[in-house]
């Protein structure tokens, strides 16, 4: 054993070295689970899983809500092969205009479509479906909620979707109609928020789309909401696609009775055409 | 080392790398609604979530040295079985999605979960509240800390320690009257980076901790829902945070200075 | 002579003064070393400085380790500490001062608070701490530097801080590793005055690790060899430069040194070569021959006369030695002889010249290990 003689200087980056290693130890340690558990948590994003073939190839953005209709209805479809992308109708709107390849596009809103179409990007859009607004509750309602009134209940964790968003907007109006002031303990920016939320038991009860309770009925239970207007459902072709033709062949079958069976069994409300009220258009918050 | 080139082959990249940095702040500037800017800026609701920010951001902060300082000190000074293990798990925060970090708070301290449970039943809940949204922050910034103290801690030199040991000071007064100042330049630039994943953070505070403004909209919340109807909004707020985050390393260049 | 203590304090140690016999001091240190390596036993008294001297790896700053609490004992260890057993006991447990080889002052604290640290740990109040502290300063010639921190002070400077630091909280024991070996030579000669006056008054048992032999003769009462990890000489000065017992010691003072086994007429040295001494020791045992370089002749043919050891080789190396000449030669055994300039001039000493050296019988020392 050697005499233990002063240390030298510690050198200027021996303190990097050493976080270095410590994090490539760590890193390799975290990979090897990671790759261990990746079975179980494969995403699937909407991509078909037939074999590319001579069919052409389609780019469909929909709105977060229309997720489980359109994965069924891109399976079922097998003239073309349908790559999906959701989200909210606004980013969606927002990618379009930014020029993202899309062949076909589904918004929940009208406002967000008449924005497209007055900006010339996508062609007459067609009416798709319909959805309303329900109050969201875990299965069972074990908090017996029966109408809008009873989410002002002191001490109910309430989650709404933030106003910035369609479903937000819809939401603020229906409550206002009921006339029911509503303490939320968040807003959440997309309504598959609220739905979480509910489904997980962080919150008592929540307004969401119809077609979010039927996605997550095993967890979720609906309460009707009169006071909610009807959000319409528009689908269009984008004027920059490669495939027009094809593109309007999806937008057939999505339009057709096939397609509208699919969505009502998915929650959704057959498509109103014409309008029996005027259309809601929500003032654009500011 | 003064007053050298650097070879072709490094400066080429380094160039590209400074642009790739710059570029996107660039963007941020030249297309800033320069005459709005005023208002924007003094909108109620873009100041509540700068305050909320700065404030969730500094009791992640505090958190985090509360805690990782003394974990820091106890990976690097002791030996136990199944060290690389807990590092491993200290570290986990920096490699997991911010959602599911989120996800992962809510299943343990939501209403339903293993510590939010009993929790909840004595009225402590903290799911939709500021505590939540700072404790979300913290899951996230905890790493930064830990790491960079740890590392400090590892290359200090042992004999000071040592001889306030012979000196009469037991390990707790050796700790703070010793090692802590000789380790406080790490310390300052873990705080930094720790300080500013905090308040960078988004995935897990929005799904911990929710959106309500006033209480739980940070900054990063407030901007990503202004980019929805607001664009205007949603830039002039990311220019206040890019602000606030330039004056910090403004303030901390002479601890980056002495560090070297 | 009175021992160091602040107006007021009551003074510390059992000196007995104006007594016609001399002081007894009671042993402030007993200790059993034990460690992967040591293994040896020391004994100081209140009031003795003892130098433990050694070639490196030999140990020197693991003893001081393991007596402050700092390294990892074996059992069989046993530091007794002014009677009471410290073994198991912590640094801050042990009333033992510590003054490393680099000082290793405080680098955030100015001199002053170094000095204090100890004072303050044990609960002084800041005042009366820093009165002590400027008090040590003082003595230590080292007042003016009292605010500047240690980064600034000179390698002299620091290193009398690090001691009044150590002395400020009155240890019984106090432990200096090579406290001159980071100086230049003036300030060495500085700080050893200092050293030796301080050292003289300073009232519990110094233990102060050197392998420089001018410190040990002239700050210790008493020397004590390491090598291996096991006390090889332990004696006052005089007698472990005059009969050296290990080779690095008598290397260390300039003297040819052989190991070997010893004989009727004198020393087998290892290798060949029957060495004969004036004194021989009885046959058989391990032993150390030394011889002093002046007292080797270098012969350009084989040497006639009185001298009974002679043996030939060849010059390896002449250096120059002060106003001598040291002429290295190579054989069996290898010797140093020390010469005049005028007598490497004659014989053309130069490298590569075949040379006998002869050696009298009454100049090699045969000293048993």
């Amino acid at each position: 054993m050697r005499d233990a003689s002063a240390a030298p200087e510690a050198r200027p980056d021996a303190a990097s070295l050493r976080t270095l290693r410590i994090v490539r130890r760590s890193l390799v340690l975290l990979l090897l689970v990671g790759v261990a558990a990746l079975p179980a948590g494969a995403a699937v994003s909407g991509c078909s899983a037939r074999d590319a073939g001579a069919r052409p190839s389609l780019t469909a953005l929909a709105a977060a809500s229309l997720t489980e209709a359109f994965r069924e209805a891109a399976a079922r479809y097998d003239a073309a092969d349908v790559r999906l992308s959701f989200g909210g109708s606004q980013a969606l709107a927002a990618q379009v205009e930014q020029g993202v390849p899309a062949d076909v596009v589904a918004t929940a809103d009208e406002p967000t479509m008449a924005r497209l179409r007055s900006a010339g990007l996508v062609d007459t859009p067609r009416p798709l479906a319909a959805n309303r607004l329900v109050i969201v509750v875990p299965r069972g309602n074990p908090r017996g909620i029966a109408a809008a009134s009873d989410l002002a209940r002191p001490g109910l964790a309430v989650v709404l979707a933030a106003p910035q968003v369609p479903a937000g907007r819809y939401t603020a109006l229906a409550l206002a109609r009921a006339g029911v002031r509503v303490t939320p303990r968040s807003l959440e920016e997309s309504v598959r928020g609220v739905t979480t939320k509910v489904g997980l038991g962080e919150a008592d009860a929540g307004i969401a789309y119809a077609s979010d309770v039927a996605a997550d009925a095993a967890h979720l239970a609906s309460v009707p909401l009169p006071q909610a207007p009807l959000a319409r459902y528009l689908v269009a072709t984008t004027r920059a696609s490669r495939q027009p033709a094809a593109a309007r062949d999806l937008v057939d079958f999505l339009t057709s009775a096939a397609g509208r069976r699919l969505l009502a069994a998915r929650g959704f409300a057959p498509a109103v055409t014409p309008p029996v009220s005027p259309p809601v258009t929500a003032p654009v918050p500011r | 080392m003064t007053g050298r080139r650097a070879p072709l082959p490094l400066l080429v990249p380094a160039v590209l790398a400074v642009g790739f940095v710059t570029l996107p702040l660039a963007g941020l500037l030249v297309r800033a609604p320069w005459t709005a800017l005023p208002a924007l800026l003094t909108d109620p609701a873009l100041l509540t979530a700068l305050r909320l920010s700065l404030v969730c951001s500094s009791g992640a902060l505090a958190a985090s040295l509360a805690l990782g300082v003394p974990l820091a000190w106890v990976l690097a000074r002791t030996e136990f079985r199944g060290k690389p293990a807990v590092r491993a798990l200290v570290l986990l925060p920096l490699v997991l999605p911010p959602v599911v970090g989120g996800v992962a708070l809510l299943l343990a301290f939501g209403r339903a979960g293993l510590l939010g449970a009993p929790l909840a039943a004595v009225g402590i809940t903290l799911p939709f509240t500021t505590a939540g949204a700072v404790m979300a922050e913290t899951f996230v910034a905890l790493p930064f800390l830990v790491l960079a103290v740890e590392g400090a801690l590892g290359t200090l030199d042992r004999q000071h320690e040592e001889v306030a040991a012979t000196l009469g000071a037991g390990p707790l007064r050796v700790f703070a009257t010793v090692t802590l100042p000789l380790v406080a330049p790490g310390v300052a630039a873990g705080a930094a980076l720790a300080w500013a994943r905090a308040l960078g953070e988004f995935g897990a505070t929005v799904t911990f901790a929710g959106n309500l403004p006033g209480r739980t909209q940070t900054l990063p919340l407030a901007v990503y829902l202004a980019l929805q109807d607001n664009p205007d909004a949603a830039v002039a707020a990311s220019l206040l945070l890019l602000a606030v985050c330039a004056l910090v390393l403004v303030a901390l260049r002479r601890t980056w200075a002495v560090r070297r | 002579m009175s021992s160091w203590h602040a107006p007021g304090e009551p003074a510390t140690g059992t000196r007995v003064a104006a007594d016609t016999s001399p002081p007894v001091l009671p042993p402030v240190l007993r200790a059993t070393l034990r460690t992967a390596y040591l293994d040896l036993h020391l004994d100081l008294a209140g009031g003795e400085r003892v130098a433990l001297v050694g070639p490196n790896g030999a140990g020197k700053t693991t003893v001081l380790r393991v007596l402050a609490g700092l390294g990892t004992a074996l059992p069989g260890t046993r530091v007794v500490l002014d009677g009471t057993d410290v073994t198991a006991a912590p640094p801050p447990a042990r009333r033992v001062g510590f003054v490393p080889h680099t000082a290793a002052l405080f680098p955030h604290l100015t001199a002053l608070g170094n000095v204090t640290y100890g004072l303050r740990s044990r609960g002084a109040g800041r005042r009366s701490a820093a009165a002590a502290g400027w008090d040590w300063l003082d003595r230590l010639g080292v007042a003016e530097v009292a605010d500047r921190r240690a980064p600034e002070l000179s390698a002299g400077q620091a290193q009398r801080v690090a001691l009044a630091r150590a002395l400020a909280p009155r240890p019984r024991l106090l432990l200096l590793d090579e406290p001159l070996g980071a100086l230049d030579a003036q300030t060495r000669t500085e700080v050893r005055r200092l050293l030796r006056v301080h050292l003289a008054a300073f009232d519990g048992a110094c233990l102060l690790v050197t392998h420089d032999p001018v410190e040990a003769v002239t700050l210790a009462d008493r020397i004590v060899v390491l090598e291996a990890g096991r006390v090889v000489q332990d004696g006052v000065p005089d007698e472990v430069t005059r009969r050296p017992r290990s080779r690095w010691v008598a290397r260390l003072l300039g003297w040819n040194a052989w190991l070997g086994t010893t004989t009727r007429e004198g020393l087998a040295v290892h290798g060949g070569h029957v060495l004969v001494a004036a004194d021989p020791l009885p046959a058989g045992q391990p032993a150390i021959a030394t011889v002093r370089p002046a007292a080797v002749a270098v012969h350009v043919g084989h040497p006639e006369g009185s001298p009974r050891n002679t043996w030939n080789g060849v010059v390896d190396e002449v250096t120059a030695s002060g106003s001598r000449w040291r002429v290295h030669v190579a054989a069996t055994p290898p010797v140093v002889a020390e010469v005049t300039p005028a007598a490497v001039r004659e014989l053309a000493l130069t490298e590569g010249r075949p040379v006998w050296v002869s050696v009298k019988a009454t100049e090699v020392r045969v000293t048993p290990v």
